[in-house]
């Protein structure tokens, strides 16, 4: 059976990613006690509800008890989204994933029973100073204190060269866990165009081209070595 | 411009669109640079100008000339659809 997901608060990213997983063909409930956001969103999501998710009545009304995700994004108050993750938890939700502010937040929230903590503000102006300082990462996700994936723009010394070649893992202890390629091709109307292609797992004999970003898996130290070749 | 330098301009788009179409994105750089240094009045030359320094990697400036095709041609599709995503990343 297909996930029932749950999104609480339509906030602008509680409503982003309602539309997402409708768009994918989910099932969402989507709530929030503003019966503006529910006019605004109606339109688009088949199970907008407005409703005061902290009022248990309201939230099992809803059909909220079917619900096997949930995501409490809250901007404003942390205590309703404390006790509105302890109703979600005592109708049975299986995951409950919450969108928190800032540390004292997410501390909170995972001790009152949270399965996931995010942090979507901190997380994107990790990755933002990332690419503020290095033009040529294109992205960034910081996996432990020690490892993160990037996306990196191919090194000018990799071009033409296979990736066994490249002995990424032997000298730097890194994983290629992708590459993402711009390869040229002609559009309907004839003209030129780029299209992003990308390889997942590539293999040792895949040759490096021009326009490449390499996804790489790895310790924060030896990616640093990577960027600099 | 006279007949001359026409051809010219000509030939090299002809030449870019070759190196794009061959992942030569670097190479078609060159090329365009020269076309631009000839006519900087062409929604096509930046188009392939700022297409070839997309694939270089080259996102900023690629940004500054996906504006500029849409500055002489605003219904320029490619161009929008280049700039937004760039914009996006």
């Amino acid at each position: 059976m297909p996930k029932i997901f749950a999104v609480i608060g339509l906030g602008t990213f509680g409503s982003a990613v309602a539309l997402e997983l409708a768009r994918r063909g989910y099932e969402v409930f989507a709530c929030d006690r503003d019966p503006d956001k529910i006019e605004e969103l109606g339109s688009e999501l088949a199970n907008a509800v407005e409703l005061d998710a902290t009022d248990e009545k309201s939230l099992r009304d809803a059909g909220l008890d079917e619900v096997d995700t949930a995501l409490v994004s809250f901007g404003d108050s942390i205590a309703d989204s404390l006790l509105v993750i302890m109703l979600l938890k005592g109708l049975g939700v299986k995951e409950v994933v919450v969108k928190v502010a800032d540390e004292r937040h997410a501390r909170l929230v995972k001790r009152i029973g949270a399965d996931r903590v995010i942090f979507p503000e901190r997380d994107m102006a990790i990755r933002l100073v990332e690419n503020l300082l290095s033009p040529d990462i294109f992205d960034f996700i910081e996996l432990s204190e020690e490892y993160s994936l990037v996306e990196i723009a191919a090194r000018k010394k990799m071009l033409g060269r296979k990736l066994a070649d490249l002995h990424l893992r032997k000298r730097f202890g890194v994983n290629v866990i992708a590459i993402r390629s711009k390869v040229p091709v002609v559009n309907k109307k004839g003209v030129p165009d780029i299209e992003e292609k990308i390889n997942i797992a590539p293999g040792a004999e895949d040759e490096i081209r021009e326009g490449d970003t390499l996804v790489i898996l790895g310790r924060d130290q030896d990616i640093e070595r990577v960027k600099k070749l | 411009m006279n007949e001359g330098p026409q051809e010219r301009f000509k030939e090299l788009l002809e030449k870019a669109e070759f190196y794009i179409l061959n992942q030569k994105y670097s190479e078609a750089v060159k090329i365009l640079k020269q076309a631009i240094a000839t006519d900087d009045e062409s929604p096509h030359a930046h188009y392939l100008y700022a297409l070839a320094l997309e694939g270089s990697n080259e996102q900023e400036k690629a940004k500054q000339h996906f504006r500029r095709v849409l500055e002489l041609d605003p219904e320029h599709a490619e161009a929008k659809t280049h700039l937004d995503r760039l914009i996006g990343e």
